[in-house]
């Protein structure tokens, strides 16, 4: 049972099921979407969006969704216990963690999908100027918030004992990310855009990322048995 | 295959376990060989899930010792996860999934074993093949959650309470399905609540209370033992104890005291 496998399975379940219920999905996009209208109801005046605005309105609005969207995912794992049905099989560990993670960026991906072309729109950011610049950042962002997120989250599912101080760790562990993605988008949104801070933030991003996956790839085996 | 794994396929030594201040498992030693249908009974709360949690290798224990086929979780889990079957006490499985999907879910991660079909026909779930197991009954569920262990060909059962919740009926296709997986030379480790069960289907069992062994044998031995002793049964019959009685003698509380 080779690792890529495992992964994609996971994934394939997860999706299988979203497919039959489309639950988080639509709870995800309604909310992120209800989260931008709201910001643009209190931030633009007479047309005229608060300057700087849409980097940070971007991403609390995917920050949020993710949370519901991790919340949501683990409730269900939680609920009907696969996880720990799944590490019951001979399946390897650290795959079962990929796939879940995969899902969980998926997810995300399409409600940034919606969210981007939106606050463009409402507050009049070039968000479009520098799309590639623009998709690596939201794409590291959103993997080192959801690679944190998915580990957390699939420890509070964890057999029996549920550790409540984790989902206040979350927060903590990932605010670098969060900050690099709100700086790195700013960068972009600067009129002309400032290229190579954008470039800097982006191997920040990098660096977390990789420095997140591996701690949680190395830890998930140990933290799924007490 | 080695040479323990023909006399014992499962060991355990002097097993400990706390949570916070209770203590679960209290220096267990316990030795199931290859072949046997082995019960572990015992109260609410005596610590036999946690016993098998640690056998499966989803729990760590604090200390002591645990060999399953001949082999340690710490070296051999992979390996080790090829050969269980396992069904935990009470597992959920994703309520979407279809029957046929949740089997072909974990048979894909098995090296080897029957196909998701045969072991649906097994069970006899074949009308429920393509239901949503959200819509299946409770002795449907667990019926399907004994198909999700026999789906690797296991060589060693843990089955933590499989038929609480079953009708009769049910309850007997479960005690076939177990028979017969005994009688093809394989072995299992199971808990139960209900005493006619463990008369029936296990060769030796052991009793628990507050995380301890406090008896052990096969059946017969165990109500020959309190007879001999002269306790008074719990019921007024004529005839001779029954398992209930050395239970209840021996733990003081009634089984289904849930
Ligand atoms: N994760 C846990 N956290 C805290 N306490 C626990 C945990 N798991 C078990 N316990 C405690 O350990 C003791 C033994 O529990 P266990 O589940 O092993 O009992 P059991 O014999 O399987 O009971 P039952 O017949 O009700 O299934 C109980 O007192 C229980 O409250
Ligand atoms: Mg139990």
């Amino acid at each position: 049972m080779s690792f890529a496998t495992t992964a994609f399975l996971v994934l394939k379940k997860d999706f299988t099921i979203e497919v039959k219920s489309g639950e988080i999905l639509y709870t995800t996009l309604f909310f992120a979407v209800s989260c931008v209208l709201i910001f643009a109801i209190a931030f633009v005046r007479e047309g005229q969006p608060v300057e700087g605005a849409g980097a940070g309105i971007l991403w609390i609005a995917v920050l949020f969704a993710g949370n519901l969207a991790l919340g949501r995912t683990f409730e269900r794992e939680r609920y009907g216990e696969t996880v720990r049905a799944l590490l019951l099989t001979p399946a390897p560990r650290a795959a079962i963690y990929v796939g879940k993670l995969l899902g969980i960026v998926a997810l995300l991906v399409a409600a940034e999908c919606l969210l981007v072309p939106m606050v463009a729109f409402l507050f009049d950011a070039p968000l479009f100027a520098r799309p590639l610049l623009l998709a690596a950042i939201l794409g590291l962002g959103t993997v080192g918030f959801a690679s944190v997120g998915t580990l957390f989250a699939a420890m509070l599912v964890r057999s029996r004992t549920r550790d409540v101080m984790l989902p206040i760790l979350l927060y903590p562990i990932t605010v670098p990310v969060i900050i690099a993605g709100v700086l790195g988008t700013s960068a972009l949104l600067q009129s002309p855009a400032d290229e190579p801070v954008a470039l800097l933030w982006i191997w920040l991003l990098v660096s977390f990322d990789v420095v997140f996956v591996t701690l949680a790839l190395w830890t998930f085996e140990p933290l799924m048995t007490e | 295959m080695s040479e323990i794994e023909t006399t014992s396929a499962l060991r355990v030594r002097n097993l400990r376990k706390s949570f916070q201040e209770v203590i679960a498992v209290d220096g267990i030693d316990l030795e199931v060989r290859a072949g046997e249908c082995f019960g572990l009974l015992g109260p609410n709360g005596a610590g036999k899930t946690t016993t098998v949690e640690i056998c499966e290798g989803l729990t760590e224990p604090d200390a002591g010792e645990v060999e399953v086929l001949g082999r340690r979780w710490a070296s051999d889990a992979d390996a080790l996860r090829q050969r269980l079957g396992i069904q935990l006490q009470e597992t959920q499985l994703s309520d979407k999934l279809t029957v046929v999907e949740t089997l072909n879910l974990f048979r894909s991660f098995f090296g080897q074993g029957p196909t998701p079909g045969e072991v649906i026909a097994l069970v006899q779930l074949e009308e429920k093949r393509h239901a949503k197991v959200v819509t299946l009954s409770g002795g449907q569920k667990q019926r399907l959650a004994l198909a999700c262990s026999l789906v690797g060909d296991p060589d060693l059962l843990f089955l933590d309470e499989p038929t609480t919740g079953l009708d009769p009926q049910a309850r007997r296709q479960v005690w076939d399905l177990i028979e017969e997986f005994r009688r093809a030379g394989r072995t299992i480790l199971l808990t139960t609540h209900y005493m006619e069960e463990a008369e029936r289907l296990c060769d030796r069992v052991a009793i628990m209370d507050h995380g301890r062994v406090i008896a052990r044998g096969s059946p017969r031995e165990l109500i020959e033992d309190l007879d001999r002793q002269g306790k008074p049964l719990t019921e007024l019959r004529a005839r001779t104890a029954t398992l209930e009685d050395v239970f209840v003698s021996l733990t003081g509380h009634h089984l289904r005291d849930e």
